[in-house]
C-alpha cells in the first residue's frame, strides 16, 4: 500500500498538488451544479477560453497569470451580462463570438512569443507545479465562492426554477444572475491552476452531471458534486505521478470515467423492478 | 429586516382600495401590438373578481403587470394605495404551471417555503413560524404524503396545489391567480375551489384568470371581461348589475 502514501509523503509538491484539487474540485463542484441545473456550460466553456488574453497580458508584463486570467474572466462575465440584456443578439450567439474572438485573440499574441512552452501550463494545467502563492489564492477564491452560494442559497435556487416568481417578491434576477457570472469567473480562473484553459468546462460540468444523475436534492448535489471532483483529482494526480501523462487531462478524465459509473449505475438502478 | 426591494414594507393607505389600475396599457418587449390597450379597475379589499376571456385576451398580462412582471407603458397601478413594486409581501402570484422549471431538484416543502422569503429577506432562515405555516398550507392542499417528493414527479393537479400552496403560504392581502382551475383533475379543483371559497371568509382580495364562466355568479363579485387586451361589455346572458367593463 506504500504506492498510496509515498509520493505525498516524499514529495512535497504533491501536498500542495493535492491541496490545490482540492479547492479547486469543491469550488468548480459546486458551482457547477448551477450550471449545469441552469444549462449555463456554454457560458462556463466560454469563459474559460476568453481568459487567455489576460493571461498572456499578465505575462508580457510579468505579473501573476492569476489576476490576467480574473480580470478577462471579469470582463468577459459582465460583458455576456451586457450584450444578453440587450437582447439584439441571442444569449448563445453574443457568447460565441466573444468566445472565439476572445481565444484568437490570445493565441494571436501568444504566437509572438518566442516560446510556447511558457503557456503549455495555463492551457493544458500544472497542478503539480502550483506555488505556495497560488494555492493561497485558490483557497480565499474556494472561501469566496463557497461563502457566496452559501449566504445566497435560497434566492439562487428559487430564480433557477422561478424567476418570475423570484421578481413578484422583490428580487432583482438580473443582479443574481451577474453575481452567478462573477463567481463563475472566479471558479474559471481556479479551475485553469488545475486542469488548464482547454479544459476547465470539463471540471465545472463533469461532476455536477454526474452528481444530479444520482440525487433530486441540490445540497446533497453539490455534496457528491464536489466529492467527485476530489476524487477525480486525486486519481488524476495518482495517474500522471506514476505515468508519464498530463496531470490536467488524466483529472478530466477521471472525472468523465466517474460519469460513466454513475450514468451506468443510474441506469441500472431504473432497470430494477419497484424502483 | 434587509428586504428583497431595498425599501420597508409600508403600510396600506387608510380607505384605499386593494387594487386601483387607471388607464393601463402595455407592449411586450419587440412587439407591436398591445398586450393591454387602456385597462381601468377598482377592487375593494376582500372582493372577488375574474378576468374572463379567451386565450390571449390579456387577462395573464394584466396579472403580471399589477406583479411587477411586466411594465407598463401607459397608466397607473396602485396597490391599497401604493404604487405597484413597493409593497411586495401584500401581492401574491400564482403563475401558471409552464413557467417553473419542473426539473430542478426541490421539493414540495422546498417550494412552498419559497411563499415566505418575502417576510425573511437577505440571510435570514427560516422561523418555527414559517415551518408552521408550510405545513399548514400543504395540508390543506393535501399534499402531506408528498412533502418530500421533488417538484417534477408530481402530476400536474398535484403541481398545481404545490404552487397554489406557495401562493396561500405568503399570506398577502391580494391575490393574483393566473388559470389555477386550468387542466386539472377533478379531484385537484374540488379542493382548490374549496380553498377559494375559504379565501372569502379570510377577507382576502382575489383577482383571478379564468375560462370558468359557468360559476362566475356564485364565486365572484365582478367579473371583468376582455378580448384583445381591452376591457368588452359581457356577454348577453351575463347578469350586467356584477360585471364591469
Amino acid at each position: 500500500m506504500s504506492w498510496l502514501w509515498d509520493p505525498f509523503l516524499d514529495y512535497p509538491f504533491m501536498r500542495m498538488a493535492f491541496l490545490a484539487v482540492f479547492f479547486v474540485g469543491v469550488t468548480c463542484a459546486t458551482l457547477g451544479v448551477y450550471v449545469v441545473l441552469r444549462r449555463m456550460a456554454f457560458i462556463g466553456d466560454a469563459l474559460a477560453h476568453t481568459v487567455l488574453p489576460g493571461i498572456v497580458i499578465a505575462y508580457f508584463y510579468g505579473w501573476n497569470l492569476f489576476w490576467g486570467a480574473l480580470v478577462a474572466g471579469l470582463i468577459t462575465a459582465l460583458g455576456i451580462g451586457w450584450l444578453s440584456r440587450r437582447q439584439e443578439l441571442r444569449e448563445d450567439t453574443a457568447i460565441g463570438v466573444l468566445f472565439t474572438g476572445m481565444f484568437a485573440l490570445g493565441i494571436l499574441m501568444i504566437s509572438t512569443v518566442r516560446s510556447f512552452r511558457d503557456f503549455q501550463g495555463i492551457l493544458f494545467g500544472n497542478v503539480l507545479g502550483i506555488t505556495p502563492a497560488n494555492l493561497i489564492l485558490l483557497a480565499i477564491v474556494a472561501v469566496l465562492v463557497l461563502g457566496t452560494i452559501l449566504l445566497l442559497f435560497k434566492e439562487m435556487e428559487l430564480v433557477s426554477y422561478d424567476p418570475n416568481f423570484a421578481e413578484v417578491i422583490g428580487l432583482n434576477t438580473e443582479t443574481l444572475r451577474y453575481v452567478l457570472m462573477i463567481l463563475l469567473a472566479f471558479t474559471v480562473v481556479s479551475g485553469i491552476q488545475a486542469v488548464g484553459v482547454v479544459l476547465t468546462s470539463a471540471l465545472l460540468i463533469t461532476p455536477a452531471a454526474a452528481a444530479s444523475l444520482l440525487t433530486d436534492r441540490l445540497p446533497v448535489m453539490m455534496l457528491i458534486s464536489s466529492l467527485f471532483a476530489i476524487l477525480g483529482g486525486i486519481i488524476g494526480l495518482y495517474t500522471s505521478y506514476y505515468f508519464p501523462v498530463s496531470s490536467g487531462a488524466a483529472i478530466v478524465l477521471a472525472c468523465t470515467v466517474i460519469f460513466g459509473f454513475a450514468y451506468t449505475f443510474r441506469t441500472l438502478r431504473r432497470k430494477q423492478p419497484n424502483q | 429586516m434587509l428586504t428583497y426591494s431595498g425599501c420597508h414594507h409600508p403600510p396600506p393607505v387608510r380607505d384605499a382600495p386593494a387594487l386601483e389600475v387607471s388607464g393601463l396599457s402595455t407592449t411586450y418587449e419587440g412587439s407591436r401590438v398591445s398586450a393591454l390597450e387602456n385597462v381601468n379597475l377598482k377592487v375593494r379589499p376582500g372582493e372577488r373578481i375574474a378576468l374572463v376571456g379567451a386565450n390571449g385576451a390579456g387577462k395573464s398580462s394584466l396579472l403580471k403587470v399589477v406583479a411587477n412582471l411586466l411594465p407598463r407603458t401607459r397608466g397607473t397601478v396602485r396597490i391599497f394605495g401604493h404604487p405597484c413594486g413597493t409593497c411586495h409581501h401584500r401581492v401574491s402570484f400564482l403563475p401558471q404551471r409552464s413557467e417553473l422549471d419542473w426539473r430542478f431538484p426541490v421539493d414540495v416543502e422546498r417550494l412552498v417555503l419559497a411563499g415566505r422569503y418575502v417576510h425573511m429577506g437577505w440571510l435570514r432562515p427560516p422561523s418555527e413560524t414559517d415551518r408552521k405555516l408550510v405545513q399548514e398550507k400543504i395540508a390543506l392542499l393535501q399534499l402531506d404524503h408528498l412533502r418530500g417528493r421533488q417538484i417534477g414527479q408530481l402530476s400536474g393537479g398535484q403541481q398545481q396545489r404545490a404552487i397554489l400552496a406557495r401562493t396561500l403560504v405568503q399570506e398577502a392581502e391580494l391575490l393574483l391567480l393566473d388559470e389555477p382551475l386550468n387542466a386539472v383533475d377533478a379531484r385537484t379543483r374540488k379542493i382548490i375551489t374549496d380553498v377559494l371559497d375559504h379565501l372569502k371568509d379570510q377577507g382576502k382580495t382575489v383577482v383571478m384568470a379564468t375560462h370558468d364562466i359557468g360559476r362566475l355568479d356564485s364565486d365572484f363579485d365582478q367579473a371583468v371581461f376582455m378580448q384583445d387586451g381591452k376591457q368588452v361589455p359581457p356577454p348577453p346572458d351575463q347578469t350586467p348589475a356584477k360585471h364591469t367593463s
